[in-house]
């Protein structure tokens, strides 16, 4: 399973690497990162994106939003499943990912367990 | 008076002469001693002569015919003196020609004139007295009240509200006392209504400031956090892991990672610590001390609360933030707390009005430019200055000179107090001893300019 993941602070990519390890070892999942919407667009328009199944996005990003970002994937890639992450975990703001068509909510501090095991469920 | 005095003696003496030279005309003895007697009962009379004039022989003799009084020592040829005033007055008739001679006594004259000069010296005293006390009663009852009023009006005009004067009198001067006192009563309690409500006002400003913030504030805390909780787990996992490994190469790489992943929960500790800290800063009301700040992080810091802030509260709210910042900036002096909230503030209005104009331009169908705003610091010579641009709507020519003053704003009812930029400008110019400027094209940019000493 490729993901791809979307945020603007670097520091998540070394975490997504180290609490994914054993499962990119095992070859269950890739990752791909983009530290921007626009980054992230040009990924899924390269050959790289062919066998994404799922993208992280944050929401609050410098430039595009992710949910600029939720959107133009919806548009673009309509059968790509889109997680929404973010350090605002209200309820107005989940009712807004979900209302933009968004498959899922990750709040903030990750819960890398939680995590796991909705993806690995789905898989 | 004297002259008078020689004109009624004459007069007197003319009488007596014509009534003589009638009764001698008539020989009508008994008339000459009525018109003498006519003389008689003047207080003033010393001596009434009839001199009988003898011009026989072509010589005129003159003698005494008759006195009274009848003992009075006269003389034909008795004149004025210091004390007398003697006229003549001639007669003449076929029986006899002769004069009248009347002495009459100056001493009542004398007498009045020196009661006319006592008088005259008494009422110019009692003048000169009423006209001191008068002085007095004015002075007492004016002039000091007036200077009073005067002395205590130019404190009042110099700030001193508790002015009070007294007032006993009920004439137009306490009256105007009392309303003086009340005016300077009601002074001072429309000021400190005043001063209550503009407190309020700028608090509200505060805590306004405060909420836009507690949007960022969130993000800025979760995020550390998320790092902080996440690789502190893992940290565990790999104390396990390198327990259990036997490979040194292994156990030296992943030793490698911990440390990475302590770093980094350090790193992300302190980043949440310092937005608390940011945020207690800002929340508390009383103004602080200068310390060296290190103007940069200030900067970076409330520009990432300030668009998170914006991002979180305003629907698709999208713009691209530009920092640069000169390297290896001296401290600067700064009183953070109110420093970060001119940053705040400036960097709020760039961001609605990069919205604004956004919103417009879509709104009229144009192609929107990007949202941007920059923010940069500078040293130049022993001033630093700090920019803040955006690409937003701008600001017209006709108000810009009106921006900082305090209520001005130009967001709708509810949006914003009209304080902000009047606080920055305060707190720019008088608690940094800085400069703050703008220059603005409309539907172009903003520019705002702090100058700051070092």
């Amino acid at each position: 399973m490729k993901v791809l993941i979307v945020d603007d602070e670097p520091d998540v990519k070394d975490l997504f690497l180290q609490q994914f390890r054993k499962e990119i070892k095992s070859g269950l999942i890739s990752t791909l990162f983009a530290y921007s919407g626009d980054e992230a667009l040009e990924i899924l328009a390269s050959r790289e994106a062919m066998d994404i199944i799922l993208i992280m996005s944050d929401i609050n990003m410098p430039g595009m939003s992710g949910f600029e970002l939720l959107k133009k994937v919806k548009e673009q890639f309509p059968d790509l499943k889109v997680y929404m992450v973010s350090a605002y975990g209200d309820s107005e703001n989940q009712e807004k990912a979900r209302s933009f068509g968004a498959d899922g909510f990750v709040p903030k501090p990750v819960d890398f367990e939680l995590l796991k095991r909705n993806l690995f469920q789905q898989a | 008076m004297l002259r008078n005095f020689n004109t009624e003696v004459q007069n007197l003496a003319g009488t007596v002469a014509l009534g003589v030279n009638i009764a001698l005309k008539e020989q009508n003895f008994e008339g000459v001693q009525t018109a003498l007697d006519f003389v008689k009962n003047n207080p003033h009379l010393r001596f009434v002569s009839l001199v009988q004039i003898d011009s026989s022989g072509g010589s005129f003799k003159k003698s005494i015919f008759k006195t009274y009084p009848e003992n009075y020592p006269a003389n034909v040829s008795a004149v004025s003196g210091d004390s007398i005033i003697v006229k003549s007055a001639a007669f003449s008739t076929p029986m006899m020609s002769g004069e009248i001679l009347l002495g009459l006594s100056t001493s009542e004259i004398t007498a009045s004139k020196a009661q006319i000069r006592n008088t005259s010296i008494i009422v110019c005293l009692i003048v000169f007295g009423v006209g001191i006390l008068i002085g007095f009663f004015l002075a007492r009852n004016i002039s000091v009240p007036v200077l009073e009023l005067r002395d205590a009006a130019v404190k009042v005009g110099l700030g001193d509200r508790t002015q009070q004067v007294k007032s006993t009198s009920k004439d137009e001067i306490g009256q105007l006392s009392q309303a003086f006192n009340k005016m300077v009563m009601d002074l001072a309690t429309a000021e400190s209504e005043r001063k209550a409500a503009q407190d309020q006002l700028i608090q509200s400003e505060k805590m306004a400031s405060l909420g836009q913030m507690t949007a960022g504030i969130a993000h800025e805390i979760k995020n550390p956090l998320n790092f902080v909780n996440n690789f502190s787990k893992l940290s565990l996992e790999l104390i396990e892991e390198i327990e259990a490994e036997t490979d040194t190469q292994e156990k030296a790489e992943l030793m490698e990672v911990l440390k990475g992943n302590l770093t980094k929960i350090n790193h992300h500790g302190k980043r949440a610590d310092s937005i608390v800290a940011t945020m207690l800063q800002h929340s508390r009301g009383t103004a602080g001390t200068k310390v060296p700040c290190n103007l940069n992080q200030l900067c970076n810091e409330y520009t990432d609360l300030a668009f998170h802030g914006m991002r979180a509260t305003t629907q698709d709210f999208n713009a691209s933030i530009i920092k640069n910042f000169e390297e290896n900036l001296p401290l600067v002096h700064l009183i953070p707390q109110e420093f970060s909230r001119v940053i705040l503030n400036l960097l709020n209005n760039a961001f609605y009005a990069v919205n604004e104009r956004k919103q417009k331009d879509l709104e009229a169908g144009k192609l929107a430019e990007q949202p941007e705003v920059k923010i940069s610091t500078q040293k130049i010579d022993n001033q630093i200055i700090i920019r803040i641009v955006d690409n937003g709507s701008g600001i017209p020519e006709p108000i810009k000179n009106k921006i900082f003053e305090p209520f001005f704003t130009t967001k709708p009812t509810g949006k914003g107090t009209g304080l902000g930029l009047s606080l920055s400008y305060d707190i720019i110019t008088k608690e940094h001893g800085g400069k703050m400027s703008v220059k603005s094209e409309p539907g172009k940019f903003t520019e705002f300019i702090l100058e700051l000493p070092l």
